[in-house]
């Protein structure tokens, strides 16, 4: 088994990002939490730690999101909206530039995949290779896909925005 | 990884990075994934998968051991080549050979008086059926 100081830095470092990567797949976040509890599992029952931790815990999260996704899509799916509203995905706090929210409403509205690298690159800190690695991909597709997903979202925002400014002044 | 510092792509519009700056200063909601439990599981899944190899091995032993208990031992087998050379069979051995054998059937059949009388000193001294 791994040594548990080095599982414990891994936890630390990754946890609370993998779940929010898991909730990319999984919008219960029981679920996701229970995805990335075994992966933890997994790693800790390994002989040898994997030569790039990071990546492995990331695919190994989204393997198991996806197969636990496909598992109990249906259920899920009846339940996905209620529930997502009761837990958001990040931690509000005083110095944020952006509402929190917010963002969490406009990357929901991206398709998974752009979804899913913005997650690995800004919560998880991956470079566009490891992306690539995670997500079965090529770096210029991980590229292009964040690329894509930046502007996406910051005209979601945008639009948002210009809503909430036509409500609150009807007359200009 | 966190403190590891991330490449920036360069055909990123300013407000792009503004907008990548906002969103990485958020933070992830707190995992509520323990640890500690991680590891227990982790420690009995470990136990659980050897408890089932010894099962295993344990029952494979069990199995073995009935069936040799079970199972009629055959009998022993013959030994496929006697202590005492077979005669040759047919006509064509050397006079030698047959002389030899002839004496060698007398000896076995009466014992050692059956050789013959330049021999007889040797069966004076030999009492091979404890005569």
């Amino acid at each position: 088994m791994i040594d548990s100081r080095l599982v414990s830095g891994f936890f630390d470092a990754h946890a609370a990002a993998l779940v929010l990567y898991a909730r990319q797949f999984l919008p219960e976040k029981v679920t996701a939490q229970d995805v990335v509890h075994d992966v933890f599992v997994r790693l800790i029952a390994l002989d040898r730690a994997p030569d790039d931790p990071a990546a492995w815990l990331f695919r190994a999260v989204r393997n198991a999101a996806i197969s636990e996704a496909r598992s109990t899509w249906r259920r899920r799916r009846r339940e996905a909206h209620v529930r997502d509203q009761r837990a958001g995905w990040f931690q509000p706090q005083p110095g944020d530039l952006i509402d929190a929210a917010d963002a969490q409403e406009a990357l929901q509205a991206l398709d998974p995949p752009l979804r899913e690298a913005v997650a690995l690159r800004l919560w998880a800190q991956m470079g566009f290779q490891q992306i690539a690695d995670v997500t079965g991909t090529s770096v210029s597709t991980a590229h292009d896909r964040y690329r894509s997903a930046l502007s996406a979202i910051r005209r979601m925002l945008e639009v948002k925005r210009c809503r909430a400014n036509e409500s609150n002044n009807p007359m200009t | 990884m966190p403190s590891q510092r991330i490449e920036q792509p360069d055909d990123l519009s300013g407000e792009d990075r503004e907008l990548e700056a906002a969103l990485s200063g958020l933070r992830p909601a707190a995992s509520q994934v323990d640890a500690l439990a991680c590891a227990f599981d982790a420690g009995q899944t470990r136990a659980a998968r050897a408890l089932r190899f010894w099962r295993g091995a344990s029952g494979l032993l069990a199995a073995m051991l009935a069936v040799a208990i079970v199972l009629p031992v055959p009998p022993a087998r013959r030994a496929s080549s006697s202590s005492v050379a077979e005669r040759p069979s047919g006509s064509n051995a050397p006079a030698e050979l047959a002389a030899y054998y002839a004496i060698r059937d007398d000896v076995m059949n009466r014992g050692p008086d059956a050789l013959p009388a330049a021999l007889g000193h040797v069966s004076n001294s030999l009492d091979v059926r404890g005569r």
